[in-house]
């Protein structure tokens, strides 16, 4: 039996996942931290964060790209920076993981701020009068509280950067092995003629892919409400 | 000892100023909705901070305004139970028991036992009915090992069975792990349970602290608090059961005259009973009167006697039963009886108007201070 994928398809499936859970992992601490400051703290400043955090969920992802290109490009302020210690991102899987992490990072930040929003800052309160300090709230109260928003959040940027694309064909190009993922390919397989089955086989895989991060999202975030004792209807 | 000088709290249109001082091992802050009790409980606890005023508990200053000084809650050592039990969620009743936990597992196996939790250590919170949450979220507090406890209506949502069952544990603890407390509430019943000792608050200004008597019969109590529902707890032992007749006889313990006849109402002989009476459910007489249906009629002196424009409270001392009683009377009826301090008269009490709050172990039989005798027709 002929196997379902080709080495080509396999190389770029298996890119694209170390693409998407590096994106994962890159905004998770961030993430939480940036939710955490927009969902807890009012701060002058804080409608210019909010808004500069979710710019690219509104800006053309090519724009964005354009953007990345300016500031890490070899005449860009961050580019020189990096180019003198040797270190070049452009046109690397690093770049696609960067234009990914970037395009999905409000995601992640929008389901962590309404996680934080929602814990009961009556449970910290009687955290405090029980004798324990900020941090220990944070990590003992707060957190685990937050979890099923960190965990949609989390999974929900992952699912997006698997489909990232203008930003990442912008910044990083479409280098086949190192920055050509899955939305790249089936682009590219497209514009060939006979390019047509693979697309659709990639497709496929993207759309499962994507359902099974959304259902695993959900099969967490219930997990973490049965443990509570609280069952959805 | 907490002491709360010239505390200042201002939020919106409602400002809180309260000078006053926690002595003893309970009090009770009396007030209705909106008069500032949680407020101050949260002053005290540090989750509000003063604009005004010093907090010092035991000598330790928690808040001076004066001096931008301000200790978090979490440095502070005071415990609270507040009016919703708060435990957390994620945690089961056993980690939530154990969330700041000072204490050695000794006093945790007695708290534990002592607030029949044992059995439901490993649940969420989200399994456990209103009462066990309240009493899983006291545990919490007290084995936290506060300098002082509060209290923040913590019976609200409890049905009557299960405040009967915790007030008397509440004094328990208090006095064994020599806890003070201080309980808030708009139940004056609850409080005099626990305490005659009472912080009046009415519009975010103490109106008034001391002993609750002492309070109502030297004036102005009752004009500030016109609506003020008052009532005579009484801690007494059944001293006898008559199934057959479906009552009990209820005295202090170590004295030999029966008080007050109740309704059997689960009560077993030789145990503590706490009983209410309102001062409404008192009727006063001259004389005892023997063609009555009422069987508690007992003679008692009047001690004090306080009036508003439309009654009178008369307090009578019916010292062989070691009681002190508070009735009230109208305008009319106190002049027409001539009823004033040092009077000999009779008070008469409907059995069905003996509500029992709570029930308990034996009682230490008191010193017996020699008796008159009770008329129980």
């Amino acid at each position: 039996m002929a196997p379902v994928f080709s080495g080509a398809e396999i190389e770029v499936i298996l890119l694209s996942l170390k693409v998407s859970t590096m994106c994962t992992l890159v905004n998770l601490v961030p993430g939480v931290i940036t939710g955490y400051v927009l969902g807890r703290y009012r701060f002058r400043g804080r409608q210019l964060i909010n808004a500069l955090v979710h710019l690219p969920l509104v800006l053309p992802p090519v724009v964005v790209g354009l953007i990345l290109i300016e500031l890490f490009g070899s005449r860009g302020p961050i580019g020189k920076i990096l180019a003198g210690m040797a270190i070049n991102i452009i046109f690397t899987w690093k770049a696609a993981v960067l234009a990914a992490a970037i395009m999905g990072f409000p995601l992640v930040v929008r389901s962590v701020r309404t996680a934080f929003e929602l814990v009961d800052r009556r449970l910290e309160e009687a955290a405090a009068t029980l004798g324990a300090g900020p941090f220990k709230v944070f990590f003992t109260v707060t957190l685990p509280l937050s979890l099923p928003g960190i965990i949609a959040g989390t999974l929900l940027s992952f699912a997006r950067s698997l489909g990232e694309f203008g930003a990442t064909i912008t910044f990083s190009g479409n280098i086949i092995g190192e920055t050509r993922t899955l939305p790249l390919a089936i682009y590219t397989y497209i514009q060939l003629p006979d390019g047509g089955s693979a697309a659709a086989r990639l497709a496929l895989l993207s759309v499962l892919i994507s359902v099974l991060a959304v259902l695993l999202s959900e099969y967490l975030s219930e997990k973490v409400l049965a443990q509570r004792g609280v069952h959805n209807a | 000892m907490l002491d709360l000088s010239h505390v200042v709290f201002r939020r919106n249109d409602f400002t809180l100023s309260a000078d006053c001082r926690f002595t003893e091992r309970i009090t009770g802050i009396f007030g209705h909705s909106g008069a500032g009790k949680t407020t101050m409980l949260h002053l005290i606890a540090g989750l509000l901070r003063p604009s005004g005023g010093k907090i010092v508990l035991n000598g330790r200053v928690l808040a001076d305004a004066e001096k931008g000084l301000f200790v978090p809650p979490h440095l502070r050592r005071v415990g609270v139970v507040f009016q919703e039990p708060r435990l957390f969620p994620h945690l089961s009743a056993h980690a939530n028991i154990l969330y700041g936990s000072r204490s050695t597992g000794a006093n945790f196996d007695e708290i534990v036992s002592l607030l029949k939790i044992d059995y439901l250590l490993g649940e969420k919170p989200s399994c456990l009915s209103g009462g066990e949450r309240q009493r899983v979220s006291l545990a919490r507090a007290l084995l936290s090992l506060p300098e002082i406890l509060l209290m923040d209506e913590p019976m609200s949502f409890l049905d009557f069975q299960l405040v009967s069952d915790i007030i008397p544990l509440l004094e328990t603890f208090s006095r064994r792990f020599d806890i003070p407390v201080i309980f808030i509430s708009h139940h004056l019943n609850q409080i005099l349970q626990l305490t005659r000792r009472i912080v009046l608050l009415e519009k975010g200004c103490v109106a008034a602290s001391g002993d609750l008597p002492d309070l109502i019969f030297s004036g102005g109590v009752l004009d500030l608090l016109p609506g003020l529902e008052l009532s005579n707890v009484l801690k007494l032992s059944v001293l006898e059961c008559n199934s057959h007749a479906g009552q009990a006889v209820l005295g202090k313990p170590g004295r030999s005259v029966p008080v007050l006849f109740s309704h059997l109402d689960r009560l077993v002989k030789g145990q503590s009973v706490t009983i209410e009476v309102r001062p409404e459910d008192i009727a006063l007489g001259t004389a005892t009167v023997e063609s009555l249906s009422i069987r508690n009629q007992l003679k008692c002196c009047i001690t004090r006697v306080t009036g508003s424009r439309t009654y009178s409270f008369v307090e009578i001392d019916a010292g062989f039963a070691g009681l002190t009683l508070i009735a009230k009377v109208s305008l009319p009826a106190r002049e027409k009886l001539g009823l004033s301090p040092g009077r000999e008269c009779v008070c008469f009490i409907k059995q069905s108007e003996i509500r029992i709050l709570g029930t308990g172990e034996p009682e230490p039989p008191e010193k017996h201070q020699g008796c008159e005798g009770s008329e129980n027709a």
